[in-house]
């Protein structure tokens, strides 16, 4: 292997599980495939955070993120984040390192400041979202599910992680605008698409191994059929229930329920 | 949250009357909750008749609809939801609470952490006369019921480690061997258990105060003793003797359709239901422990419904061949094949087992898939 790179999960029982913890074997294989030997490191105490190339932190629900955001805190998470090591934080994960946060309560609080978003309350959304593709990330269509009941909005200019082809996404945009998801800020990545999104989607493990050994260029083509074909399946469902876009979930909910078929 | 909300809503006056004065088993836990129902009824039996819901209805609602049908049993064992415990003990007034296990669940939002102290609430109120049951295996679960006022230990296994690292008390990363756990800050270790599993001869046999008590249970693997050791346990509790109790849990041939194998022909067909990386876990033990073939068949199941078979130890099946089906066939071949294992694929659950050689096949299935396959086989002309 040509290069070696470490992955750290960090304190991925301070938040209700988000079925994101197979992000970290999904750069595993597709490091492995792309001649990158990575290391995976689970950090459930503070004193025992690493230094590492890539930091991954989810979880869902707001009741961790208080205690999530003392124990990020009280590590070098900001330090290693500013000198450039790739930060992947999904939903109480990007709470967590939003520069504010809202408990359910309503009150607002300072998060760590490393992804320029807020978070506001909202009405609650799940279900699967399929993203638009990207060329200047690289990216097919990808496909993801999303539960939270936030709006997530991007300061200072910066760019969405995705656009949505189904799905809610942020909540925040301007009339007539994409459905943005999520946001994309150096070395940060934001998102509330849980579940085994690197697994599910290796483009975008590849764009995170990108990120983090400073590869600029495109990565050769890597088939891996078995995955295209899950995701293709999920896709085209998720399409025939969603025709054009997300619109029912914008009608209240006793007019969209007699809508379903 | 939501379902501790719920639960809260229940009024556990209405429990109460219903209950009345049976002498009641709570059977909790995030896994294997049903079968050790099942097996705990068969074992307190002769106590009189036993009232159970079978149907796995395990939430104070349904709970409350068991017992109403059946006003006159003196026994009752009933699988508890996690989640709804306290009100169910605090309106049942449990004689013995088996507790099987604690790991995350991914459907409802609910924190493990949450979990463990409304557990440990529920642990400090039982009645004096009441003892509990738990797996000193998990430190999650040794933790909570720390706090019961009579406490009994079962070596119950520890299939999903993940959960478990940190100490609950004390927040140290606890050190594990491969019978036992320790944490070095708090100094908390594993209780030595009153009952555990020993193999014997070809089977196995529960030991308990230095006597083993033999057990046959067809669930397959580890975990059908384990199970019986709890039952047993349960039934020393209720003051029933444990051979005769062994006796008749080892004539326990089925819990809802999960474990009698359907004949296919030259086959036999298995069907466990799996549905947390802990489930997947133990399905996994079993295929390597017994060496036996494995179908993995799951359907749709709303979004999330394969997403946390990615986070199960499928690695341990690398280099063999595992047949998929159901209508998230892609799903699953896709999870075992970044897990290094060869995949085929059946057109249905028949030619699904076909694909391996005659004899007995383990059928791991997803909620849904499970439900199918079961009605298929009982209604079919197999």
């Amino acid at each position: 292997m040509s290069k070696a790179l470490t992955v750290a999960t960090l304190f991925p029982l301070a938040t209700v599980a988000a079925a994101d913890e197979a992000n970290a074997g999904a750069l595993v294989r597709r490091g492995a495939a792309r001649d990158i030997a990575v290391e995976t490191v689970t950090v459930d105490r503070p004193d025992s955070f690493v230094e590492a190339d890539v930091y991954l932190v989810g979880g869902t629900g707001r009741g961790g993120v208080a205690a999530l955001v003392e124990a990020l805190r009280s590590t070098d998470l900001a330090a290693r984040v500013s000198d450039g090591a790739v930060l992947l934080a999904v939903d109480a994960g990007l709470d967590a390192v939003a520069r504010s946060w809202v408990d359910p309560s309503g009150s607002r609080h300072p998060g760590l400041g490393l992804a320029p978003v807020s978070t506001h309350p909202a009405t609650e959304v799940t279900g699967t979202v399929v993203t638009r593709p990207d060329a200047s990330l690289d990216l097919p269509a990808l496909i993801g599910w999303e539960a939270n009941d936030l709006r997530t909005v991007r300061e200072d200019g910066a760019r969405a992680l995705f656009t949505l082809e189904v799905g809610a996404g942020n909540r925040a945009d301007d009339a007539g605008g994409d459905t943005s998801e999520g946001v994309l800020a150096g070395s940060v990545f934001g998102t509330r698409l849980h579940g085994p999104l690197l697994a599910l989607n290796p483009e975008l493990a590849d764009l995170v191994l990108a990120r983090a050994t400073q590869r600029s260029e495109a990565w050769p083509t890597l088939e891996s059929p078995f995955v295209e074909r899950a995701r293709r399946e999920r896709i085209a469902e998720s399409r025939r229930e969603s025709p054009g876009s997300d619109w029912r979930s914008r009608l209240p909910a006793p007019v969209a329920a007699r809508l379903r078929r | 949250m939501i379902g501790g909300r719920l639960a809260l809503r229940v009024d556990p006056q209405v429990l109460r009357a219903v209950a009345g004065d049976r002498r009641t088993v709570l059977v909790t836990g995030t896994n294997g909750k049903s079968t050790v129902t099942a097996l705990v009824a068969a074992a307190i039996t002769p106590g009189g008749a036993v009232v159970s819901n079978t149907t796995g209805a395990n939430m104070t609602d349904g709970i409350v609809t068991a017992l109403s049908a059946d006003r006159t049993s003196e026994l009752a064992a009933l699988e508890v939801d996690e989640v709804y415990l306290e009100p169910v003990a605090r309106g049942t007034r449990p004689k013995a609470v088996v507790v099987l296990n604690s790991s995350r669940e991914y459907t409802r939002g609910v924190s493990l952490k949450s979990t463990l102290e409304h557990w440990r609430r529920t642990a400090a109120a039982l009645p004096d006369d009441c003892v509990a049951i738990v797996n000193v295996d998990d430190p999650l679960v040794s933790w909570a019921f720390e706090t019961a006022p009579r406490r009994i230990g079962v070596s119950g296994g520890l299939y999903w480690r993940g959960d478990a690292l940190i100490c609950p008390a004390c927040g140290s990363v606890q050190d594990f061997t491969d019978h036992s756990w320790s944490c070095p800050g708090c100094q908390r270790s594993r209780p030595e258990p009153d009952w555990k599993v020993v193999p014997d001869g070809d089977g196995w046999a529960v030991e308990h105060q230095g006597r083993r008590t033999g057990i046959e249970v067809t669930v397959p693997g580890r975990t059908g003793p384990v199970g019986g050791a709890f039952a047993l346990a349960a039934a020393d509790a209720l003051g029933v003797d444990v051979s005769a109790a062994a006796q008749r849990v080892s004539a326990v041939a089925d819990v809802d359709g999960r474990y009698a194998p359907y004949p296919l022909g030259d086959h036999a067909a298995r069907l466990l239901m799996l549905k947390n990386p802990a489930g997947w876990a133990e399905a996994i033990d079993v295929a390597v422990t017994t060496d036996r073939p494995l179908v993995v068949a799951v359907d749709p199941f709303g979004p999330k419904d394969t997403a946390t078979m990615w986070e199960a130890p499928f690695q341990r099946l690398a280099g063999r061949r595992v047949a998929v089906t159901g209508g998230r066939a892609a799903d699953a071949a896709a999870v075992l094949d970044a897990a290094g294992v060869e995949v085929v694929e059946g057109a249905d659950i028949e030619s699904a087992v076909r694909t391996h050689a005659p004899g007995e096949v383990i059928v791991a299935c997803n909620y849904p898939a499970f439900r199918r396959i079961s009605k298929h086989f009982r209604g079919g002309s197999h």
